[in-house]
């Protein structure tokens, strides 16, 4: 399998050891650790993943030797994780296979052959926020409040009134 | 923008809802027009309806001409904070220590406002208590308005307060993050953010995140690049405070 990952209508900026990435079409941001953002960067659609796992490991100083499979693993749980952020093109995101352990157990395995917990892949996300949700709560509530937090009983503006989510 | 109001007495009252950074322009033409028609005398069966219209469409009708003006400052509040071309507008609560601002991002009800006044009693300038105005350098400008608060912690309407003092011109860099949540019990224990995460949780207070999102993801790592963050669910305003202050390592 040759993952790849998804590049368009997104906007990435790169931070000391983290990378954002903006998705202008779904309105959601993500924040890759440096493992994931390394996998996410190798996913060119030509690499496959024991390419991706093999210079993961040079790349980390992950010890091949004392556990064979930590770094396959480590790139498996990256790509789930970038998967689930629909983050690959679709095509890949249907052949991943199930990551084998959870980011626990990863890091367990990680620090016992002398690496380091924070290798660990992980995926921040957030909704960018719709502008009424960021705001100050609203005392009554209309078509253009949609959204907006009741300031009387900090339930979300609905078609018919105060009545959605808690906010 | 422009704003038309009948009866013309009423034009008091709604300049005093348009935000303190606001001046008089003298361009012919306007990006977004309101008109605010308040009720007239009252006639047999015709009901006295206060009635806000937008850009000629009309934007909500109430018989208590309050909701109206309300209406309008929430939505010229928004309009401006979407729309501003070279400030991205972040919803905080945002005071000046010693040279840098010390920012209060959260959601309403969240309990910003609060920790701004007890910061103010600490000795702290004001800049706002609802948005941080972050220019494309990712400096703080202030954004005044009269302190609000809410009698209760949690719920009921916004009471507002005068002015707190003098509000500085200057625009400050950022020194401190702090994002707190308010809880009954809740006790004031900071752990740190990444520069990242600390991104992403600005942008979720960000009003124009969505319709700007390339201006927002270059303003907000040039704030957090200098500064510290810090996140905790808070009990106790004035202990916070306390808390917070010893993070403060530049005055």
């Amino acid at each position: 399998m040759k993952p790849e990952a998804k590049k368009d209508a997104l906007l990435i900026e790169e931070l000391p050891g983290e990378t954002l990435i903006y998705d202008t079409k779904r309105h959601k941001a993500f924040c890759l650790n440096r493992t994931t953002a390394a996998v996410w960067q190798k996913c060119d659609g030509g690499t496959s993943a024991e390419q991706i796992s093999k210079s993961i490991c040079k790349e980390f100083g992950v010890d091949r030797q004392k556990d064979p499979e930590a770094c396959s693993d480590l790139v498996t749980l990256a790509l789930d994780r970038l998967a689930r952020a629909r983050l690959l093109s679709d095509s890949t995101r249907t052949a991943l296979p199930a990551p084998r352990y959870s980011r626990r157990e990863l890091a367990k395995r990680l620090v016992s052959i002398g690496g380091i917990a924070a290798l660990v892949p992980t995926v921040l996300t957030i909704n960018a926020a719709a502008s009424q949700t960021a705001t100050t709560c609203v005392t009554t509530c209309n078509r253009f409040t949609l959204g907006a937090c009741c300031c009387s009983n900090r339930r979300t503006c609905t078609s018919t009134g105060c009545d959605g989510k808690k906010c | 923008m422009g704003v038309r109001v009948n009866p013309r007495e009423l034009i008091n009252e709604v300049a005093s809802r348009l935000p303190a950074v606001a001046k008089p322009a003298t361009a012919h033409a306007v990006q977004r027009l309101y008109w605010i028609r308040a009720a007239g005398e009252q006639r047999r069966n015709i009901k006295p309806f206060n009635i806000l219209y937008v850009d000629s469409l009309q934007h909500e009708k109430s018989l208590n001409l309050n909701e109206i003006l309300s209406t309008f400052e929430y939505d010229v509040e928004l309009y401006v904070a979407e729309n501003a071309k070279q400030r991205l507008f972040v919803h905080a609560g945002v005071v000046g220590w010693h040279g840098r601002a010390i920012l209060l991002p959260g959601k309403t009800l969240s309990g910003k406002s609060t920790l701004v006044a007890r910061l103010l009693e600490s000795g702290a300038s004001y800049y706002s208590d609802e948005f941080a105005l972050l220019d494309p350098d990712g400096l703080v400008h202030p954004y005044p308005r009269p302190l609000a608060m809410r009698a209760s912690p949690n719920l009921g309407p916004l009471k507002t307060h005068v002015f707190p003092g003098p509000v500085p011109r200057k625009p400050l860099p950022v020194g401190l993050i702090a994002f707190s949540q308010y809880e009954a019990n809740g006790k004031w224990r900071p752990r740190p953010l990444s520069p990242g995460r600390a991104i992403l949780t600005l942008l979720s207070n960000t009003i124009s995140a969505r319709r700007r999102p390339r201006f927002a993801m270059s303003v907000l790592p040039k704030v957090v690049a200098n500064a510290a963050v810090v996140q905790s669910v808070r009990g106790d305003a004035a202990e916070t405070v306390d808390a917070l202050l010893q993070h403060v390592n530049w005055s």
